[in-house]
């Protein structure tokens, strides 16, 4: 086998692709845990600040608008200092670090707390690994939603992620296998070609499945995600998939959207004053 | 050019979702058998010589892959379902009026998002995900 074989070199590029974005992903998670932890805080003192509207003004305008207009930025570190320094004005500083201590201490949970990747289980670490990139489009898109209308919207998304990121980790432990079961038949084998090509395919699908993640992120960080009809199906799937199916109302899973308009009679009577026009 | 992009970061997300997101397991694990049958084949082709009825040197890897990645996804596909016509010709109107320019992509997809939330307003959630979608609500 001649040392430029494609198989060989597409497999080399299928490796290092969805390598390098894994390691860079779950690194970025990690090295964006200072930001990560302080935004949470700051989202939940803007979303009290919303709420007692009077003399927040101040923060509203600089902080808010801020961070509703950039969102996806998560080493937005300006952001967080300017909130802080305001919040030093305001002599809420106090709070702010006890905040930090509290939330840092169990960044874990809370990462999946705000990435709605509550089903994965605690001990079974390789979800994280394997979608730290779409944890951090999923935090960005909850951080920045403050406004409760963004909210629920973004909420139905966070569980799909969610459900999403299940899978994606079941397809890329499938695939790992489909690898080593590929690579030991080809070790053992005498037939070279056929066990090559077993190790190149699943090598690729893996690229594949990396890329199809890495273009689900850019769609969410730009806000391109749920913009046509064929994504907008996407979520009404997912919300009949997780509908209660032994319901006692219209049939169709659906309580009625609107009541039905009652037909009217053809011959319609007007009465004026006891004279009767048809 | 953002119009561009996302509509190639879209066709990109199509083309792959239809292999990944279906079925992902179904499909990865079509793999995975395609490669141990493979192997399976290979190991017992001095017994299929034997039958000379069957030629099993013609089928590859890949034709077993194809083989387990379509038994796999079959059923998923058979089971799909459609969407509540009213709500489909309500997304379709949505979508001829991006077509004819009459909407732009942002506003398109605010009224998306309208029909969602009435859909989400409307079905009744099982009980899991109703509880943990209130939970995350906080």
């Amino acid at each position: 086998m001649s040392s430029l074989d494609p198989l060989i070199i597409l497999s080399a590029v299928a490796v290092v692709y969805p390598a390098w974005k894994l390691v860079k992903d779950y690194l970025a998670l990690n090295r964006n845990r200072q930001t990560i932890v302080e935004s949470i805080i700051l989202r939940k003192w803007v979303k009290d600040f919303y709420s007692a509207a009077l003399c927040r003004a101040e923060i509203r305008n600089k902080v808010v608008r801020k961070i509703v207009i950039s969102p996806s930025d998560l080493n937005h570190f300006e952001i967080v200092k300017k909130a802080y320094e305001l919040l030093v004005q305001k002599d809420l500083s106090k709070d702010f670090v006890k905040a930090k201590i509290v939330i840092d201490m169990n960044y874990d949970q809370i990462i999946e707390h705000y990435s709605y990747a509550v089903e994965a289980k605690g001990e079974y670490k390789l979800w994280k690994l394997f979608n730290a990139g779409l944890l951090q489009s999923a935090l960005s898109q909850r951080l920045s939603s403050i406004r409760p209308a963004d909210e629920a919207s973004s909420s139905i998304l966070g569980l799909m992620l969610g459900k999403r990121m299940q899978a994606y980790t079941r397809a890329y432990g499938y695939l790992i296998a489909s690898l080593c079961a590929g690579s030991i038949l080809y070790m053992i084998s005498n037939t070279e070609y056929s066990y090559m090509l077993g190790v190149t395919l699943p090598l690729v699908l893996i690229c594949v499945l990396t890329i199809n993640q890495k273009v689900l992120e850019y769609r969410i960080n730009h806000g391109y995600f749920g913009n046509n009809a064929s994504e907008a199906k996407e979520f009404i799937y997912f919300v009949y998939a997780h509908s209660d199916k032994s319901d006692f109302s219209d049939g169709d899973r659906m309580k009625k959207l609107m009541p039905d308009l009652q037909a009217c009679p053809d011959n319609e009577v007007v009465v004026y004053g006891g004279e009767a026009i048809a | 050019m953002s119009e561009f992009l996302d509509k190639l970061s879209f066709s990109i997300k199509l083309a792959t979702d239809i292999l990944f997101v279906k079925n992902p397991v179904g499909t990865s694990m079509g793999v995975l058998l395609g490669i141990v049958l493979d192997g399976g084949a290979n190991s017992a082709a001095p017994f299929f010589s034997t039958i000379q009825t069957i030629k099993s040197a013609g089928v590859g890897v890949l034709h077993y892959a194809a083989f387990g990645i379509f038994g796999f996804n079959l059923k998923t596909w058979l089971k799909r379902d459609e969407v509540d016509p009213k709500i489909k010709e309500a997304l379709d109107f949505i979508d001829a009026q991006v077509q004819q320019g009459r909407l732009t992509r942002i506003q398109a997809k605010s009224r998306y998002n309208e029909i969602i939330a009435k859909v989400v307003e409307n079905v009744r959630l099982d009980s899991a995900t109703a509880e943990r979608l209130n939970k995350l609500a906080k």
